[in-house]
């Protein structure tokens, strides 16, 4: 449920955006179209926060640069609005651009499994060290604590240095 | 005249002496056999500023323990009839490294008297007597008495010859053994001589009186002139016809002689001869002979153990050396009524009556029954010494008795129930009156009641011997070997102990608590009760330590290495106590630079630092939260926490985004350079 704060942002971005489609009429309809596959990531994204649409949203952006830099240079007209529309390179930056995005979304799992599985391992590595010091400054006692207690030599990870007297 | 001085010169030079006080030598391969006294060997000595006067040495035992405070005394003696201690001290045997008191003396001139207290010799003369014995032995009672001490050796046996020309005797040493200890019988006054030898006690100068007195009637008899009779039956000769009947009987002997003999051996101390009256003797005043007193006679006898008795004094005698048949005695009214009727003694029937009612309450074997014999052995001789079970012994004498016979089973224990009893206090009422002498031994009563009623290390029996008998040696056995009568000699003892290998034991016993807790001044009792309550052996052995600390501070010396390795062996375990490696090494290293350096000050301040103690368990404690910590951390990542899939992808779709953003930037950075270039 929007609080009456984010309802009242909406609005003031709604009354803002009222004026500036009206100016640039041939752009924002230039950028509806070409935005496309933004909406449809838009339709299919259930992630909080919708990561999808933004990675995917990003990209699209990108892609449709070249087509509104066109339009501004032949004075943003609804004819020159129309005829990038129907511009095949258009599409194909937008589209193509979109697809490095979704391509993003879809290969970051993996990356990110695999690094995050490296790094647990490290970090295990490090803390069983921490353990090892604790147990060469203050002997096998230090471990009884826990209920199987880690002993010197089980799985060494690395020589323990000698603790600071 | 018996002995032989033969080899009396010894042969010194040949071999290095042991020297004792820088001045003397002391030759324990060179025995004089001759100069024994009992129970003390001696040797050979030689005075390093006067090496041609002839002198011995006696070897002291620890069991039956010099008397040294007599020692220190005697040594200011000026008297050519007196064999006066020149020197005294302790020197190490080389033939069994044992560390024996001994006491030197100048060798007598002349023989002893009597060789055995058994042999015969031609006897005196009157004339000998009262010019050679008497007159020298006047003045040595004279000084004696000025010390307030009592010989307790005057017998024919410790006398010697003058040698030469001159007739008088030297009467030998007293302080070898506890005073009147060898004493035979027939020297000693009927309540010393029915106590046990090591229940005699110090004694009053009136017991040397008396044994001058028998000593006089051996010598002009030749001998014991009742060899016949075994001990018991001399004491209950002399209490049935009395001490003078008994020693001299029917021979003869001069009315001159006659006198001073009957003053003497009178049996009543308060009537006997003392100085004064012997004084007048020997000037020539003639003095009314003291007739004997007699115990009141019986009207009927009462029989005891098959025997008849017609005096009080002698049942009790009786009754004293059969304590079972004495129990039994008193389970019917017999003997009160015996005296109440034979003896018409009104007083003594009554405490007998008390006494068997008490013990009949007590039942079969109960403490009460013993009580009760003890109290009807006094009441019927109130002369005679306090008595009960196997103890005999006179009020002076019960603390020497409770250290010569502490080894003895079950005397420790007697002697407490002794005084638990008060049975020295029910001696005292029954006196007909109370003198002053009595004083300091009701006292010594009172400390050794109020130690043995505690029974913690530090205190009990072993408390109440040192404190009654103040230069008696500690009896630890781990001092078997050494002779420490003084607080300051305990650790360096303890160090030679230690000095050819440290022992596996803790050096702490009874004896040695009880002995420092005496011989040391101002320990503080706290370090008793630390010993009496130990945690566990290790604090036990802190405990120790403490003390042993406090005696180094108190009495020195200041390095005690081997000591100091003995309890760092002891305590070598307390490290592993402590938590951290670092504080186990610290103080490994502390401990070792404290042994070397020998203060136990120092060893206890390593072993025994509440400060590093308390820091190490926080430091524990907070390491076994990191520990735990840490676990939970492995846990966490061990249990898939960052892989699992909603994590990666929470974590791959932020990236994403990302991603994405920076590339879309990039992207339309570098399309609007191109566009507007």
């Amino acid at each position: 449920m929007a609080t009456e704060t984010e309802k009242s942002n909406k609005m003031t971005w709604i009354l803002l955006a009222i004026p500036v489609s009206a100016v640039l009429l041939p752009t924002c309809l230039l950028l509806l179209v070409l935005m496309l596959p933004t909406m449809v990531a838009f339709i299919v994204d259930g992630t909080p926060g919708r990561k999808f649409v933004i990675t995917v949203g990003m990209m699209n952006l990108a892609g449709t640069v070249p087509a509104v830099v066109d339009l501004w240079g032949h004075g943003q007209t609804f004819q020159a609005s129309f005829e990038g529309m129907s511009n095949v390179f258009a599409w194909a930056g937008a589209l193509m651009a979109s697809g490095v995005g979704w391509l993003i979304y879809w290969v970051m799992p993996p990356i990110i499994a695999n690094y995050q599985g490296i790094a647990s391992r490290a970090q295990v590595l490090s803390l069983r060290a921490k353990q090892k010091k604790l147990i060469a400054a203050w002997g096998d006692e230090v471990a009884a604590v826990v209920a199987e207690p880690y002993r010197q030599g089980d799985e060494p990870a690395e020589e323990a240095p000698e603790p600071e007297s | 005249m018996s002995g032989t001085s033969a080899g009396r010169a010894g042969k010194r030079g040949a071999e290095k002496g042991i020297e004792l006080s820088d001045r003397y030598e002391v030759y324990p391969d060179q025995p004089l056999p001759f100069l024994n006294s009992p129970g003390c060997d001696a040797v050979a000595a030689l005075d390093k500023r006067n090496p041609s006067l002839a002198l011995f040495a006696l070897i002291c035992s620890r069991e039956l323990a010099p008397r040294v405070d007599a020692v220190r005394s005697l040594s200011h003696v000026e008297s050519s009839a007196f064999l006066t201690p020149r020197a005294s001290g302790i020197i190490t045997q080389a033939s069994d490294q044992k560390r024996k008191f001994v006491i030197i003396f100048e060798q007598p001139r002349g023989e002893r008297v009597q060789s055995e207290p058994s042999a015969s010799f031609q006897p005196l003369s009157e004339d000998d007597l009262i010019r050679g014995v008497i007159t020298p032995m006047v003045t040595n009672l004279r000084e004696l008495g000025g010390r307030i001490l009592a010989h307790r050796a005057i017998r024919a046996d410790n006398i010697f010859t003058s040698g030469g020309s001159n007739q008088e005797i030297i009467l030998g040493e007293c302080v070898s053994s506890p005073a009147g200890y060898f004493q035979p019988v027939i020297y000693e006054p009927i309540d010393a001589g029915m106590s046990t030898p090591s229940g005699r006690g110090p004694g009053y100068i009136s017991d040397d009186f008396y044994a001058l007195g028998v000593l006089i009637a051996v010598l002009s008899h030749g001998g014991n002139p009742v060899p016949q009779l075994s001990d018991q039956e001399v004491v209950a000769s002399k209490i049935a016809v009395g001490s003078y009947a008994t020693l001299v009987g029917q021979a003869r002997v001069s009315l001159k002689l006659m006198e001073a003999l009957r003053g003497l051996l009178c049996d009543d101390p308060a009537e006997r001869w003392n100085i004064m009256d012997l004084d007048l003797w020997a000037n020539g005043r003639h003095l009314s002979p003291k007739q004997a007193t007699l115990s009141a006679k019986a009207a009927r006898a009462f029989e005891f153990d098959g025997e008849e008795y017609n005096t009080a004094r002698g049942l009790s005698f009786a009754m004293g050396h059969n304590w079972s048949l004495a129990q039994e005695t008193l389970r019917d009214d017999a003997l009160e009524g015996w005296v109440r009727r034979s003896l018409s003694d009104e007083k003594c029937a009554s405490a007998i009556l008390k006494a068997s009612r008490m013990s009949r309450m007590g039942g079969e074997g109960g403490g009460g029954q013993d009580k009760a014999v003890a109290g009807v052995l006094t009441a019927l001789d109130h002369l005679a010494p306090i008595r009960y079970k196997s103890i005999s012994a006179r009020l002076d004498g019960l603390a020497q008795a409770l250290a010569i016979d502490f080894d003895k089973d079950h005397v420790p224990q007697m002697i407490s129930e002794v005084v638990r009893s008060k049975l020295h206090k029910s001696w005292i009422e029954v006196q007909p009156s109370m003198k002053p002498e009595y004083v300091p031994w009701i006292r010594q009563a009172d400390i050794i009641e109020s130690f043995v009623n505690r029974s913690r290390i530090g205190f009990g029996p072993e408390r109440a011997l040192y404190e009654c008998n103040s230069s008696w040696p500690c009896l630890s056995p781990l001092l078997k070997n050494d002779f420490v009568n003084e607080g300051a000699e305990l650790l360096p003892a303890l160090e030679r102990l230690a000095q050819d290998g440290i022992p596996d034991y803790v050096p702490m016993d009874r004896h040695i608590a009880a002995f420092s807790a005496t011989r040391v001044k101002n320990l503080s009792e706290r370090l008793f009760i630390q010993l009496a309550e130990p945690a566990d052996k290790l604090q036990y052995n802190v405990s120790v330590l403490r003390l042993f600390s406090e005696i180094q501070r108190a009495t020195g010396p200041e390095a005690l290495p081997n000591t100091a390795r003995w309890f760092a062996k002891l305590l070598g375990p307390i490290t592993e106590t402590y938590h951290f490696r670092s504080f186990r090494q610290q103080l490994s290293k502390g401990i070792e630079g404290a042994t070397q350096s020998g203060d136990l000050a120092e060893l206890l301040w390593l072993v025994d630092n509440e400060n590093l103690r308390q820091q190490d368990e926080v430091g524990f404690a907070q390491a076994q939260n990191e520990f735990a910590s840490i676990a939970g951390q492995i846990t966490w990542h061990e249990d898939g926490a960052l892989t699992s899939d909603a994590h990666v992808a929470a974590i791959s779709q932020r990236a994403s985004a990302v991603v994405s953003a920076v590339l879309a930037s990039v992207s339309i950075a570098v399309m609007s350079f191109i566009y507007v270039t």
